[in-house]
């Protein structure tokens, strides 16, 4: 019987405990992460800082933005393994597949970082979804893929968020890329947050 | 609700759905400890006890995926080394074989026959269609029974 099959994996699985400093470790490994982040964090300050330091000797740094103008991101998307790259204009929900079915892979976003900038970025949400990142000289590459297996993306709901900084380390633009799923579609939008 | 204490609450629950989904106490902890770091970043307000629960079991199920992933060879540990007893050889032989399901069908069966979630709960937190949780149990239950072969008859 299937109801008794599965009232014994029940019991099994209710028996499956963790050892005894499950909670230290688990809360001492949290606090750890967070002052990795925030050394992170401080890393990049300080490559920003020599980068702007390096610039200035050099003479070719201008304060031409400053935050004073409005920075351009350009985002691109395109399906997993192919060259059908798609811009994505700010503010605007663009539907990723014509079909509701995903005929392929995955999709892959692009980020190119405008000239003169640094960035650093995070995902936030419930996840998931998100793969990996890469991150070379200024192009930012946010893969999200399925091997077949987990159905990508039917529980897409996860956000990239970029924040750019001029050289001198001054808040230059906040960008959010969001990818949903709506009644089987899915959907990317970009949104300019640098006012907020 | 604190971290601390819903990890007080959910805790354990988190780690029995990632060593099943990962087959590994050590990876299943490592999803514990990402889930609790999203919740402690998670700034919106929750409605209920009940809903933190769904809440961190979608994210914990979540990162438990994507870790599958990054591990695609991931090695089937003996349920002994995972610290499991059971009673009798057709229990091991059903344990072993839900092991070796693949994780859509294993998050099905672990929120529908173990946490006791309605279909209707479960679309909401894996965000999937009803027709496709019933899928997944029917052809889980297939797939279990395949596995079993002759060694369980229920």
């Amino acid at each position: 019987m299937d109801d008794d099959r599965f009232e014994r994996i029940k019991e099994m699985i209710g028996q499956i405990e963790p050892k005894k400093d499950f909670k230290e470790r688990i809360f001492e490994n949290i606090k750890y992460r967070k002052r990795g982040k925030g050394s992170k964090l401080i890393k990049y300050a300080i490559a920003a800082a020599a980068a702007v330091f390096i610039c200035s000797l050099a003479g070719i740094w201008e304060m031409r933005f400053a935050g004073k103008e409005q920075v351009g991101l350009n985002v691109y998307a395109s399906e997993m393994d192919q060259d059908n790259w798609m811009k994505l204009p700010v503010g605007e929900k663009r539907q990723l597949s014509s079909s509701n079915e995903t005929r392929f892979g995955g999709y892959t976003f692009s980020l190119e970082v405008p000239d003169g900038y640094e960035c650093y970025y995070r995902d936030v949400g419930t996840m998931i979804g998100l793969d990996y990142i890469s991150h070379n000289d200024n192009v930012i590459i946010w893969y999200v893929h399925d091997d077949g297996e987990f159905d990508f993306p039917d529980y897409m709901d996860t956000d990239l968020l970029l924040y750019l900084t001029d050289k001198d380390g001054n808040k230059a633009g906040k960008y959010r890329l969001i990818m949903s799923r709506e009644n089987g579609r899915y959907y990317v939008e970009l949104l300019d947050e640098s006012s907020e | 609700m604190e971290a601390e204490e819903a990890f007080e609450e959910f805790g354990n629950m988190l780690y029995r759905v990632g060593v099943v989904m990962l087959r590994s106490r050590y990876d299943a902890e490592d999803a514990v400890q990402d889930t609790l770091i999203k919740y402690m970043e998670h700034r919106k307000e929750f409605q209920s006890k009940e809903h933190i629960k769904a809440w961190l079991l979608r994210v914990n199920i979540n990162i438990c995926k994507n870790k599958l992933r990054f591990y695609q060879r991931h090695p089937l540990i003996p349920l002994e080394q995972l610290g499991m007893t059971c009673k009798n050889e057709a229990d091991h032989a059903l344990m072993e074989a839900l092991m070796k399901l693949p994780a859509v069908y294993k998050e099905v069966f672990l929120l529908y026959y173990v946490e006791g979630y309605k279909i209707g709960e479960i679309t909401e937190i894996l965000k999937i269609s009803e027709s496709a949780v019933k899928k997944r149990l029917e052809r889980g239950r297939e797939k279990l029974n395949e596995l079993l072969g002759g060694h369980e008859n229920g």
